[in-house]
């Protein structure tokens, strides 16, 4: 115990310095063999590392997230907004509806909330404030909206659940739909409550782009997530072929709107072998202490304790909502991913949850965590983007964030509403 | 110092460019290989995964040298500049110990790995898990490299 | 401390019940401990998958790994050569090859070089049978209108020799497959079909006695030079102990397995001598593996022939 919370306090001590997490963890790890005298099962480093980071389901990872790259710089993000502004631009507080259904639209063909966000933030959060939103409501719609991303399929955090848990990635896929759409709902429900509240623009005067062209160049961006879900949920292709498929895909809808060039090209792949690279060192790092946990039989003892603490079914499902809320509050989520899943998941399921619905709920808060203060990545990354005040972001934030709380909550309860759809389609 | 890591990172984004592009060839041949194909090969999988790995650990040394790795802190932010100087210290420090952990244990680790050869392939396992001590090797080089000269990512970052 | 502790590691739940690599393990570890030993073990891969296992082995960090026969064939081409099917007719002849030949001698030289040393085969379900769906089969015509379901290239020469269509499907996606008919059968031990609830799409089990499902045990060799002479005596007596537990477990297995079948609505299909040698022939037709050698190959058959138990037809 004494020295769990000296490894802990280690890790966050080097973090606060401005040491990256992967190398925090390293050395933490490497400082964690030391103390609890196993330094000789350091031999095992380099072989865990390869084991962890050679898994096929892994594959998805990096080429959802090539797809994504792709598809921003071919022009897709922006024939998704024009097809999401037609559908809700006249409604009160429009381009706040917008947003979020272009992040629903976008959630279908990319992975990750950071791209949502490094699609959206340059292009919605001048627009609205042009309109007359303020600023830091704007950037806290983008950061809000952005969470459906990885919650809607295809989505890196579920690939990388499915990998390190072994859970089937095709059922967390469809696991996601609903979870997502109802995220969705409960963010235009804010959104709308805000627009009331405070006068936001919008209503039956507002320009809406031309409908024949929109929908000619949204076609193909729409079609997109049609085909990748379909292809996984069908059994046509594996999400590993999908992501392959969206990446070829993105390549021809690019160069046929000529918004795609050889440079570009290059340029997505940089980003997404350096992006890869950041997060296979976090999970190498990670797998060293997952090693050391399992050789001390950690996890033995930590299901006698819950076992003896008479924590079960529903109770200690919300014990691990609230234990992976409180690390979203303070950590990266690859963190709560690698480390603390393999350690409670689990116990969970030997006590009956069901694996996939346990994958949904940790990759929906993981994903919550990254819009809660005081260390939310999301809006850290608006922030950035867009300029603005950190903490005047999160305070705008927090009603959305208290919204999807609920939706957790729902799921937690009702854990029928993500499994439904899966076990409908036989994948459970 | 400096010219070393440049020329280390214009190997590891040739390496992680090409093994990205092999990586979604493979994935992609195997999926019309599938339908078109009698017998589907059984290497498709396996080059796929080498090809990530290899392209996966390269961009993880590119990502260090341009400090695109995920911090909870921006050193970059602190507003003295010694404490700004001693976090990019620690933070080399703590590449060096990991990746130097790693690399110091490799050997007979790698010599294991020359009883065997990969499944489909037939590769020497040797050379497939040799990117994990390279990538080591050449984090441990970049992370000197960033403590010699603060300013050698900002260079040569150009994205 | 953790270093000193003898460490076993398998793939496995343990459950003595189901698994009988368990109850060889749990004998094993009792004894080692009732002997002074502190033992941990590692169940369901935990500590790592089979490869992951075999190198921990290999690096002297896991002293005793329950694997699959894969792992030791790369590097013992008379293991390799065990792996062929119909050419054990029976436990007790199974037995026999370990108890009376130089089989596990031979093996435990090849491992050597590697760093490993053969400990035992362990029995962990009834011989491999024939699950099928729609069709009973008994003899090999009967397979050809259904498509079998394979897991690894090597199976691929099988269903060539066979002259079988086959499809690879990963065993998670086996009960779908079943379900959408993409599968009509596969090949394994006869408690898999209940444990793994494909009762209700399964019909038939052909008792084919393809061979015997088996995992290895293999010690690490760094760690078994270092023992001290008891140490090594109580080490031995340890794996004999757990020898005779997984036999005495085997056993008792067909029984239960056809009554399980029964109670899963599973029809039990025996084969007659002339059935099985039509399944027999076609099996000898069977392209080598990737490691096995002629010669070592052809020192395997006459383990197999000189212990073949008296009456049974080869
Ligand atoms: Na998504
Ligand atoms: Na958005």
């Amino acid at each position: 115990m004494l020295t769990a919370a000296l490894i802990i306090a280690l890790v966050i001590a080097l973090a606060a310095l401005g040491v990256s997490l992967a190398y925090a963890l390293g050395t933490a790890a490497v400082v964690a063999f030391v103390v609890t005298d196993s330094l000789p099962f350091l031999a095992a480093a380099p072989q865990r590392i390869f084991s962890q980071l050679d898994v096929f389901a892994i594959m998805a990872m990096p080429l959802f997230i090539l797809a994504g790259e792709l598809m921003n710089r071919a022009g897709i993000t922006r024939a998704l907004i024009d097809v999401a502004m037609l559908m809700l631009a006249r409604l009160p507080g429009g381009l706040g509806h917008v947003n979020i259904m272009t992040s629903v639209f976008f959630a279908g063909i990319s992975g990750s909330a950071t791209a949502d966000i490094a699609a959206m933030s340059n292009t919605f959060v001048p627009q609205m404030e042009k309109r007359g939103y303020d600023r830091q409501y704007a950037g806290a719609v983008t950061a809000a909206s952005s969470v459906i991303g990885p919650i809607i399929p295809p989505s890196i955090v579920l690939i990388l659940y499915g990998a390190i848990m072994s859970t089937d990635v095709a059922a967390l896929f469809a696991a996601g739909v609903v979870p997502g759409l109802l995220l969705a709902a409960a963010l235009f429900a804010t959104n709308a409550w805000y627009a009331r509240r405070e006068g936001h623009p919008g209503g039956a005067g507002e320009e809406r782009p031309p409908l024949g062209p929109t929908l000619k160049k949204g076609a193909p961006a729409l079609l997109l997530p049609v085909i990748i879900l379909g292809g996984i949920v069908f059994g046509i292709v594996t999400p590993i072929e999908a992501g392959a498929l969206a990446c070829l895909a993105a390549v021809v809808i690019g160069f046929a709107g000529n918004g795609l060039t050889w440079a570009s090209i290059t340029q997505a792949l940089r980003r997404t072998a350096t992006l890869t690279g950041s997060i296979f060192m976090i999970i190498a790092a990670a797998s060293l202490l997952s090693y050391l946990i399992v050789l001390h039989q950690v996890p033995d003892d930590l299901a006698t304790l819950v076992a003896n603490i008479h924590v079960d079914g529903i109770w200690f499902v919300l014990v691990i909502m609230l234990t992976f809320l409180l690390l979203g509050m303070g950590f990266d989520f690859m963190l709560g991913l690698t480390v603390v899943a393999p350690l409670l998941v689990p116990i969970a399921v030997m006590q009956g949850a069901d694996p996939v619905a346990m994958g949904l709920l940790i990759c929906l808060n993981l994903s919550i965590g990254l819009i809660t203060p005081p260390l939310g990545g999301a809006i850290m990354m608006v922030a950035t983007i867009t300029g603005d005040g950190y903490w005047g972001l999160c305070r705008r934030v927090l009603p959305f964030v208290l919204a999807e709380l609920a939706v957790l909550l729902l799921i937690a309860v009702f854990p029928e509403i993500a499994l439904a759809l899966p076990r409908a389609l036989g994948l459970l | 110092m400096r010219r070393l890591s440049e020329w280390l990172d214009r190997g590891a984004r040739f390496i992680a460019t090409w093994g990205l592009l092999l990586m979604a060839a493979a994935m992609l041949f195997q999926v019309v290989a599938r339908y078109g194909l009698n017998e589907p090969p059984a290497w498709t999988e396996e080059l796929a995964r080498i090809a990530m790995l290899w392209a996966g650990l390269a961009g993880a040394t590119t990502a260090l040298l341009r400090r695109r790795d995920p911090v909870l802190v921006r050193s970059e932010h602190f507003a003295s500049p010694r404490l700004r100087r001693a976090a990019h210290w620690v933070q080399s420090v703590a590449v060096m110990l990991f990746c130097g952990v790693v690399l110091w244990v490799s050997p007979p680790w790698l010599a294991v790995h020359g009883w065997r050869v990969t499944e489909a392939l037939g590769l020497p396992s040797q050379w497939v898990v040799a990117i994990v001590p390279l990538a080591c090797a050449i984090l441990i080089i970049h992370a000197l490299t960033l403590l010699v000269s603060e300013s050698a990512a900002e260079n040569s970052d150009n994205e | 401390s953790l270093a000193s502790d003898t460490k076993v590691g398998m793939s496995l739940p343990a459950n003595l019940e189901r698994n009988g690599a368990y109850v060889w393990v749990k004998v094993c570890t009792d004894h080692l401990r009732a002997g002074g030993m502190n033992v941990r073990v590692y169940p369901n891969s935990t500590i790592g998958g089979e490869r992951e296992r075999t190198i921990q082995a290999q690096l002297g960090l896991l002293e005793i790994n329950v694997t699959g026969g894969d792992e030791i064939g790369r590097w013992s081409p008379i293991a390799a050569a065990g792996s062929r099917p119909f050419l054990v007719d029976s436990y007790d002849h199974m037995n026999r090859i370990i108890d009376d030949t130089d089989y596990l001698a031979t093996i435990t030289a090849d491992l050597a070089a590697v760093d490993l040393v053969m400990v035992d085969f362990v029995y962990v379900a009834s011989m491999v049978g024939l699950f099928t769906r729609g069709k009973p089969v008994r003899r090999i015509e009967d397979l050809r209108s259904l498509r079998l379901r394979v897991l690894s290239e090597a199976d691929m020469n099988l269903l060539r020799a066979w002259q079988v269509r086959g499809v690879q499907v990963a065993w998670e996606e086996v009960a779908q497959a079943l379900q959408t008919g993409i599968v009509d059968a596969y090949l394994n031990p006869p408690n898999v079909a209940p444990m793994f609830g494909h009762g209700s799409v399964l019909d038939y089990y052909t008792n084919l006695r393809m061979g015997p499902a088996m995992r290895v045990v293999v010690a690490s060799k760094p760690w078994m030079d270092a023992l001290s002479p008891a140490q090594r005596a109580l080490v031995r007596q340890a794996f004999g102990a757990a020898r005779a537990a997984n036999r005495a477990w085997s056993e008792q297995m067909l029984e239960a397995d056809h009554q399980a079948l029964d109670k899963a609505g599973i029809e039990w299909i025996e084969l007659d001598d002339d059935e099985r040698a039509t399944w027999l022939e076609a099996s000898a037709r069977i392209a080598p593996s990737h490691w096995e050698t002629p010669a070592e190959a052809e020192r395997y058959l006459r383990f197999v022939e000189s212990t073949r138990p008296e009456g049974a037809r080869p």
